[in-house]
């Protein structure tokens, strides 16, 4: 039987920061993040290059 | 994984102790060829460190026991090469002391002490024998613009007393069960495993588990660097350029920036490269860098070429433009060594690895890209606000120009460096903010400050700082689950209140006390930063 992986979460500290400072906001705004590609393109980059080096090897000395 | 109780090499009894005034006219050239009969360009450079400013008084020569790492590697040498021998080990104790004899050695302090060295003469059956360095520590260049971030202590013996130098452990290689890479290694390993005597036999043993052919005096392949980084449980983010110009990445990560990412969170990099003048064409050599000179009138971050382009329309300048050269060791040439921060080409350069605080899932260079785009999409939310320092941290959004400073720091850092921080009033931030975020941030962040030109190399000031959870995965992009929790601005917060991420995320804005700029983090023993 595989075993289910334990997926990180901080649901719990999100919502424990909403109740200590419920009162005390001036407001809640909405902040959708911006429509570009750069960062998600930046990320898929950097995993690329991450695996081409896990291929490769360079000996030093 | 649990470190070996052995004692440190330095700590060694010595069996023999002699004194040797360093002053004018004595002459370092002639000392060390007597010395060691042989040319030896890291012990000269030794003498250097300690000549430097007239410092140096007084030389204490000890023979000493081996002990720790040093007895660690004769067992391994005598297994390796039958016949071996280990003929000399001297331990060398530089002060700013006049001292002649052991009766006054209680006079010497520790601010005296420049640096110690235990030199170690090899003999093979068959070979002439052969001195190096089995390791030194010398305290920095005591200049603020000269930044070592989170500098080790060492405790060394000298006589019947143990004294503390700050510094970071040089180590040589000799050919034998250890080379650049082995010695690069212990450098930085012994930066964050304070408690233990770091042995050659056991970073070889680890390798050799995977390849019983391996042959620890010809060097490691940057495959086995990930084994034994991974065998000491530390995290790393590298890059191996040969790999990563065949594969087709658009725009590798520069190795300084790389690099920068290490010695800024206070553990440092190796930089692996192909010796071009020196050496045969297509030997590579690979050393340790832990620090960064940062010179505040550089003209650099203001021309097109210093700006870190995420993408077409994402761009920031990074912190680490400020920086005018690596500070780290060679092992053929000695330790403390400032390079010139693009003297290296980028086509010499083959391979880079910076370690990475524990506790994190993703790299520094990763969290500051994110940081730029969450700040760049609150566009919408400041411009409504009437401040003058929100409006001047709009005109660098539109323009693209902020400045990015990123560090790891644990909920209780974070919260201890904003109960410190004063505005440029002095204005304070409210306690029970602060007390809210202490009981309710995740443990492990990444800080991303964001400051802006002039504000930050003039004043080592910022406006404010992007916080995500470090703990969150990138695999899969983006995140199931919330990554950015809190933007700190000039006079409000932005917090994360959308526990589940669906559709645009919900931020609740909390005033702040601190309504214009404020100091940098300095948290790593202050040398960050001057």
């Amino acid at each position: 039987m595989s075993k289910k992986q334990v997926v990180y979460s901080n649901a719990h500290f999100i919502e424990k920061l909403g109740k200590a400072f419920e009162n005390k906001t001036v407001e809640n705004v909405s902040i959708p993040q911006r429509d570009c590609p750069d960062v998600p393109e930046f990320i898929s980059q950097l995993k690329l290059a991450q695996e081409a080096t896990r291929r490769h090897s360079i000996k030093f000395g | 994984m649990v470190g070996q109780s052995i004692p440190f090499a330095r700590l060694g009894q010595a069996t023999h102790t002699a004194f040797q005034d360093i002053c004018p006219p004595f002459s370092n050239f002639q000392f060390i060829d007597n010395l060691l009969g042989g040319e030896c360009s890291a012990v000269r450079r030794l003498f250097s460190l300690a000549r430097r400013e007239d410092k140096g008084q007084t030389l204490i020569l000890e023979d000493i026991d081996p002990v720790g790492a040093v007895r660690d590697e004769i067992t391994e040498l005598y297994t390796l090469f039958p016949g071996y021998q280990c003929t000399n080990l001297k331990r060398l104790t530089f002060w700013s002391r006049s001292c002649a004899k052991l009766r006054d050695m209680r006079y010497l302090t520790e601010a005296d002490l420049l640096g110690y060295a235990i030199l170690k003469q090899d003999s093979i059956p068959a070979q002439s024998s052969k001195w190096h360095i089995f390791e030194s520590v010398f305290k920095k260049y005591d200049d603020p613009h000269n930044c070592v971030p989170n500098e080790p202590v060492f405790a060394v013996q000298c006589g019947s007393q143990e004294y503390h130098l700050n510094g970071v452990l040089y180590c040589q290689q000799n050919g034998l069960n250890k080379s650049c890479a082995q010695v690069a290694l212990r450098s930085l390993l012994s930066r964050i495993l304070r408690d233990q005597d770091i042995c050659y036999s056991r970073i070889n043993k680890v390798v050799q588990q995977c390849n019983p052919d391996f042959v620890p005096g010809e060097g490691l392949e940057s495959s086995q660097i990930r084994i034994i980084l991974e065998s000491f449980g530390i995290k790393y983010d590298d890059i191996d350029y040969i790999a990563t110009n065949k594969s087709g990445v658009s725009q590798p990560i520069p190795y300084s920036k790389v690099l920068y990412a290490g010695i800024e969170n206070g553990l440092g990099g190796l930089l692996g490269f192909e010796l071009s003048t020196t050496g045969v064409k297509g030997d590579k050599h690979i050393i340790p860098f832990y620090g960064h000179t940062f010179n505040q009138d550089t003209w650099v971050p203001r021309a097109s070429i210093a700006y870190f382009r995420v993408g077409d329309s994402t761009r920031y300048i990074s912190s680490e433009e400020w920086m005018s050269s690596l500070i780290g060791h060679d092992d053929n040439f000695g330790s403390n060594y400032c390079v010139p921060r693009r003297y290296i080409e980028p086509s010499q350069v083959k391979y880079v690895v910076a370690l990475r605080p524990p506790n994190t899932a993703y790299s520094a260079i990763s969290a500051e890209a994110i940081a730029a785009d969450c700040l760049y999409s609150t566009l919408n939310t400041l411009e409504h606000i009437d401040a003058y320092w929100i409006q001047r941290l709009i005109y660098h959004i539109n323009s693209q120009d902020v400045v990015l400073r990123t560090l790891y720091v644990n909920r209780n850092q974070y919260v201890a460096h904003l109960r410190e921080s004063a505005d440029w009033k002095g204005l304070t931030e409210d306690t029970s903010i602060l007390d809210n975020f202490a009981s309710s941030l995740p443990e492990h962040l990444w800080m991303v400050e964001v400051s802006i030109p002039e504000l930050f190399p003039a004043n080592y000031r910022k406006l404010g700082e992007i916080i995500l959870d470090a703990c969150v995965s990138l695999d899969p992009f983006p995140p199931k689950v919330q990554l950015w929790i809190l933007a700190r601005l000039p006079g409000l917060y932005l917090i994360n209140q959308s526990p589940i991420i669906q559709g645009p995320t919900s931020f609740m804005h909390r005033e702040s006390a601190m309504k214009s700029h404020i100091p940098l983090y300095r948290g790593l023993n202050a040398t960050c930063m001057p």
